[in-house]
């Protein structure tokens, strides 16, 4: 535990605290409270489906901006639509112009024999059985990395975010109302 | 990377917390807080009680820090956090600052910051009961 215990306390906050004011000081803060805790009670229970969440909330977001005329609510959408865009990368973006994502930390943490796994050829037999297995071990530990880390990061996180907020600011979301 | 705190860093730790410029500090933060939350009829106030029950369960010094942040960040009732709450959160931060100062090894550095937390609101709670004491003696 404690070299996690460390992890979380040094590392994973100071990168969700950076995380949150870079989003905060170029957007504002356009997720409502109620947002925020539906963001952290998808980390703590359901880690592996942050980035589907988070999809799911820019794509509402979005289609609500269709047809919106210029205003103030228009902007507080588009800045929504950006703050889901951040969450998915922060959570779940790979590749190499991502400079951090937890998946990507995921990734790297894994055991050697997991990385860079080569699909066999469909008539390779063992071959197929022998990857399905490593697979299989690969999204396993995926998972229990997951939930290690990503309440841990998601609650310094969230809890930097609503410290950011203005306190006036909440009653002016729908959903908090 | 051991689990247990060296003893000799919890004498520099306890050092550093017995300090005068610390011990003044914590008791005029513990005044602080009885000023802002008060009393609840006579029983300590729920919210440091509360702060008290976090700072000496966590593992983590950025437990204590991210419900100091929840509390001023809640649409309501969250005033009172936000008249103390960067003052505690400049605390915690020379708290943190004080254990890298203190320890090298990382895992010491995390035991040594939550014992400092623990004895931060230790004494932080002790000034604040001795601020609500001091008031209902004088209205006696």
């Amino acid at each position: 535990m404690l070299e996690i215990d460390i992890r979380i306390d040094t590392d994973l906050r100071d990168r969700a605290f950076h995380a949150v004011d870079a989003f905060v000081d170029a957007h504002g803060a356009p997720v409502s409270r109620t947002q925020i805790a539906g963001l952290l009670q998808i980390a703590f229970n359901e880690p592996d489906k942050i980035s589907q969440f988070a999809g799911n909330q820019k794509e509402r977001a979005e289609k609500r901006l269709i047809g919106m005329k210029e205003g103030d609510n228009k902007t507080r959408l588009e800045n929504e639509v950006e703050f889901w865009k951040r969450v998915t990368s922060l959570s779940g973006a790979k590749g190499g112009a991502i400079p951090w994502s937890l998946a990507q930390e995921c990734e790297k943490e894994m055991p050697a024999h997991l990385k860079n796994l080569v699909k066999p050829h469909p008539t390779d037999k063992s071959g197929r059985e022998a990857y399905n297995r490593l697979i299989a071990e690969k999204e396993r530990r995926a998972r229990q990395w997951n939930r290690d880390h990503y309440p841990a990061f998601f609650r310094h996180f969230c809890a930097h975010y609503c410290y950011r907020m203005p306190p006036e600011r909440g009653s002016q979301h729908a959903s908090d109302r | 990377m051991s689990a247990i705190l060296d003893l000799k860093l919890i004498d520099e730790a306890d050092k550093y917390l017995d300090a005068e410029a610390q011990l003044t500090d914590f008791r005029m933060m513990g005044e602080k807080l009885f000023e802002v939350f008060g009393a609840d009829e006579g029983r300590v106030s729920t919210q440091i009680r509360n702060l008290q029950q976090i700072a000496v369960s966590v593992r983590r010094l950025s437990d204590v820090e991210d419900f100091v942040k929840n509390q001023m960040g809640k649409k309501s009732g969250a005033d009172s956090w936000r008249q103390v709450g960067e003052e505690i959160l400049a605390h915690l931060a020379r708290l943190r600052t004080e254990a890298n100062h203190i320890a090298t090894d990382e895992g010491q550095r995390l035991l040594l910051r939550a014992y400092l937390a623990r004895g931060w609101v230790k004494a932080v709670v002790g000034a604040y009961l001795y601020a609500k004491a001091s008031k209902e003696m004088s209205h006696a």
